[in-house]
């Protein structure tokens, strides 16, 4: 995939994320890309790992750093909340790409509607359980994937554990009628 | 052995009863496992960069086959026979494993081994010593080059950053995520600061320094002819090749025009090196995200693929957004209590070069041609 590809698609999510009221942190941005790629196989080529909050994309960050040095969007301070990040004026052309496939911008804005106005330990729950279903099975009881997030993340509550599965699992079945 | 040494005295400070934090606690190991671990910590700093080919970073990406990388090397390094001997016959023992990982962090280590994993605690560990923020390995280049390069820019005051170093949780806020961090007091905010300009004012006038490009594109070029293809991979075939072969090859291939590489070693032994030419601005970036590729492949399309080169680096994440502990305890984003924090640009470059025989008339052709050659072409419609 192209690099203008990917700006498109990172500028449309965090249009889709602003729209929906989100402050719109670096991590909500990795973790609604993620989620896009998992839930419904939207290509952005970012390779996720896990690490800071849960599946963590070092391409995406570096990607993001690139539309800051180029001025295409920038870092804002809003305490007591981290950085949020901006959209710069006039870039709307850069994302109309993404904005006219309508398959493809409707997934994305289901996602930043769902993760938009989370707090960063929902989007840490929340995307670290898609990797645990990914990693894993879908299969296994709730409560047994609920201990494999846990020993990826250990200031995660069992209890926040256990509802992660099932708003994820919610999440799933609407994101299959948004996919057809 | 200066990373080492840094990353023993950030391990004190950090794991020191006084300074941790009661939110982090229960994700730490025992005391009784500590002196474990500050062996492996030490360990992995002394280890972490043996993979490195002559001259470093130099010739890496264009000099090893796909898929390799020095921390790869490293890892390989690390894990061969005579090493996991000397690892796990030291008293007590040590895990080759562990050494390789906290070495090479999960950035890099994902690259070769995706299945790898790390622990909240093993993540934190290779951050004391390869993290983007504090990392040892950069406290210890940056000073160490400034130093042998004779310029101030890479000097802070890194006594006071390591003192005030902490684990802490990312937010105390109740929507904010607890997942410790490698953050700082805030007392040592302003030498974080400092650091960070060392850093970008190193990378601006040190190691992107476009002269200093050229000879690695120089060195480059003559190690492609004279390794006939690449580095090896093999951990006893890769530490045959150290700076001194590579050196002596160099200069008796600038005196023997018979020899692989002789036009590039002469360019590098003679500094005919090549000429800065263009580089990647915020101007010609907003009118097309591709204006460096499209300027390229015309000078090519001019000039011929020999007379021009092309080297970049992609602005990489600053990770300047750290999290602070305050005198009232209270912990803040750094991004929220450092203006200067929130302007330090990410230091990045993309610069096309020339052979300096045609300099004159690429600089004229450019002047003429580059507003039409970066401008987008429109899309018909059908």
């Amino acid at each position: 995939m192209s690099a203008p590809h990917q700006t498109s698609i990172v500028l449309y999510v965090m249009k889709a994320l602003k729209a929906n009221g989100s402050w719109c942190g670096e991590t909500h941005v990795q973790k609604t890309l993620f989620m896009c790629q998992e839930l419904f196989g939207v290509r952005s080529d970012f390779k996720f790992i896990l690490y800071k909050h849960g599946p963590y994309s070092f391409q995406l960050s570096e990607h993001l750093q690139g539309l800051i040095a180029d001025d295409l969007i920038h870092v804002r301070s809003r305490p007591p909340y981290g950085p949020s990040l901006e959209l710069s004026e006039d870039v709307s052309a850069l994302y109309r790409a993404v904005a006219s496939d309508l398959n493809l911008s409707r997934k994305l804005d289901f996602i930043a509607a769902k993760l938009g106005r989370k707090g960063v330990a929902d989007l840490e729950r929340l995307a670290t359980a898609v990797y645990v279903n990914e990693k894993h099975s879908t299969h296994l009881p709730v409560e047994r994937r609920a201990s494999l997030l846990i020993s990826l993340k250990p200031h995660v509550s069992s209890e926040s554990a256990r509802s992660a599965f099932l708003e994820v699992e919610q999440i799933a079945r609407e994101s299959q009628r948004v996919a057809a | 052995m200066g990373v080492m040494h840094l990353a023993g005295e950030v391990f004190d400070v950090v794991m020191h009863p006084n300074n941790r934090h009661q939110l982090i606690r229960p994700e730490m190991p025992g005391d009784h496992q500590l002196g474990y671990w500050r062996r492996v910590v030490r360990l992995a700093a002394l280890c972490h960069d043996i993979g490195h080919l002559p001259f470093s970073h130099a010739a890496e990406h264009d000099l090893l086959p796909p898929g390799w990388n020095h921390e790869r090397l490293t890892f390989d390094l690390i894990n061969s026979r005579e090493m996991r001997d000397i690892f796990q016959t030291s008293v007590p023992p040590v895990n080759p494993d562990h050494v390789a990982k906290i070495a090479i962090g999960p950035k890099k280590l994902s690259e070769f081994a995706p299945d790898v994993t790390f622990t909240v605690w093993e993540t934190l560990l290779s951050e004391i010593i390869v993290g983007d923020a504090f990392g040892v390995d950069r406290i210890d280049y940056l000073l160490r080059d400034a130093y042998h390069a004779g310029v101030v820019y890479g000097r802070f005051d890194h006594h006071r950053l390591l003192q005030t170093l902490r684990i802490l949780p990312r937010s105390d806020q109740e929507a904010g995520s607890s997942e410790p961090w490698l953050g700082i007091e805030a007392g040592g905010l302003e030498a974080a600061e400092a650091m960070s300009l060392a850093r970008y004012f190193m990378y601006k006038q040190v190691y992107f320094h476009h002269v200093r490009r050229a000879y690695d594109i120089h060195l480059k070029d003559f190690l492609k002819d004279w390794l006939e293809g690449h580095f090896p991979t093999n951990t006893e075939d890769h530490l045959r090749y150290t700076d001194n072969e590579v050196m002596a090859a160099l200069l008796a291939a600038a005196r023997d025009p018979k020899m692989l590489g002789h036009v590039h070693a002469k360019r590098f032994v003679e500094r005919q090196h090549f000429k800065r030419l263009y580089e990647r601005n915020p101007a010609d970036q907003k009118i097309n995200r591709a204006a460096v590729d499209q300027i390229y492949d015309s000078l090519v399309a001019e000039f011929g693929a020999d007379s021009v080169r092309r080297d970049s680096y992609p602005p990489r994440a600053a990770a300047l957004d750290f999290p602070v502990l305050r005198a009232d305890s209270s912990i803040e984003s750094s991004i929220n209590l450092s203006e200067t924090l929130q302007k330090i640009p990410s230091a990045a470059f993309d610069l096309i070069l020339c052979d300096r025989a045609i300099l004159a008339n690429a600089t004229s052709f450019l002047k003429a041609n580059r507003e039409k050659i970066i401008t987008p072409v429109k899309e018909v419609a059908s």
